[in-house]
């Protein structure tokens, strides 16, 4: 089961409609390409589809000495309503983080199957970065670097200490990233599975009852059941406003599973005050998107940090107002 | 350094305490500066003070650890 949703999220993907600000362009330009359409990976990153966009359309629009004076390290994205998309975030979570700021739930969930999900609009500028907003380049290294930190962050979270990411070879924790680069799932997961948590055999798999809960903790220093981990690494990200993260066990005083709906009432309890009683979240002011679906608040967060996580480790919950 | 412990708002993002430190170091913005929390991982730029408290504060203080090469992988 843990491996389905691993391949759904890894397979899951975004639209994104690209434009070229007007005031990047010289004056020479081609404007007639006006929008080039690009359905991404959740789990890739802007910088990795800088040579498709440039190759597919920079190089069309502008003129062979207007190309060749470009500098990929001053690109940036910003969206029609001027965010700045911060280059380290995953693609999965800047679409979800815009959708649920610009648009009400009913956007987000289309009622028909038929209608196609909205892509996100970006502005791609070609000079001057507002380096104080995007806070790192585009380069590869950089980004590499970013994603094996936050992925060191999860583990730290999850075990108390890095061990797991840091007793990987070198050429594994390559490979991780190479599986990013590449969008290699097999070989990603070959090296990933020794790092994240697997929710243990006895763990409730959607619609069945939540087995007895084994709360001594035991074993944490070698195991990789979910339910045993420190603290689930969890971001909770509010409209405009700096992601919420703290420590979020899986297990509750009580030895019981947590779930989504415990964590979102005990922590923003005025969105979210019923918690688990009320499993009817349309009552409420407040919808969350987790890898672009509404969860159940019943899901306990220790099977989320296992299946729903990023390539990075990180569970990105973002919260958005219905109308 | 002058001293080993500082107070920050909690509400400042990590860049803050980069920059922060580089102040306080005298070290120019091109030299290179690596920053760690508990010698272990490099927290995102943009994420908070705050955050990073909660999750891993040790003894009521949050350790950064800094070095001008990377180190601890």
């Amino acid at each position: 089961m843990v491996s389905l949703f691993r391949q759904l999220v890894w397979d899951g993907t975004v639209p994104i409609a690209i434009k070229l600000a007007p005031t990047s362009l010289p004056t020479s330009s081609d404007r007639l390409l006006d929008t080039y359409y690009i359905q991404a990976p959740r789990i890739s990153y802007l910088p990795l589809l800088i040579p498709e966009i440039r190759k597919n359309m920079c190089d069309l629009v502008m003129d062979e000495n207007a190309a060749a004076a470009v500098r990929e390290e001053d690109w940036w994205f910003e969206t029609e309503n001027g965010g700045v998309m911060k280059w380290h975030w995953p693609i999965g979570l800047l679409y979800d983080a815009h959708m649920v700021t610009a648009f009400a739930a009913e956007s987000y969930f289309p009622t028909s199957s038929s209608t196609l999900a909205a892509p996100m609009t970006l502005l791609l500028h070609l000079t001057n970065p507002p380096t104080d907003k995007l806070l790192m380049t585009p380069s590869l290294d950089t980004l590499k670097s970013s994603f094996m930190s936050q992925s060191k962050e999860a583990d730290f979270l999850r075990w108390g200490s890095t061990r797991r990411m840091t007793s990987l070879r070198k050429a594994e924790q390559d490979g991780l990233w190479d599986g990013i680069r590449e969008h290699n799932f097999d070989n990603f997961w070959k090296v990933a599975s020794k790092t994240f948590p697997h929710p243990n055999p006895s763990s409730p798999s959607l619609g069945s009852t939540p087995p007895t809960p084994n709360p001594d903790g035991s074993g944490a220093g070698t195991t990789n059941d979910a339910y045993a981990v420190r603290s689930v690494p969890i971001r909770l990200f509010l409209p405009d406003s700096p992601a919420l993260q703290d420590l979020y066990p899986p297990l509750m005083d009580n030895g019981v599973h947590a779930t989504l709906g415990d964590l979102l009432s005990s922590h923003l309890p005025l969105l979210f005050p019923g918690g688990k009683s009320s499993q009817n979240i349309n009552l409420h002011g407040a919808y969350i998107v987790v890898q672009g679906i509404e969860p159940p608040l019943d899901a306990e967060i220790g099977w989320l940090g296992a299946s729903l996580a990023g390539a990075d480790g990180w569970v990105n919950v973002c919260i958005g107002l219905r109308t | 350094m002058r001293q080993n412990y500082y107070r920050i708002t909690a509400s400042n993002r990590f860049q803050a305490v980069i920059q922060f430190l580089r102040k306080e170091l005298g070290w120019k913005a091109s030299d290179p500066l690596f920053t760690y929390i508990n010698s272990a991982f490099s927290p995102a730029p943009d994420d908070t003070v705050a955050n990073l408290y909660k999750c891993f504060a040790t003894e009521g203080h949050l350790i950064v650890n800094y070095s001008s090469t990377a180190a601890w992988g």
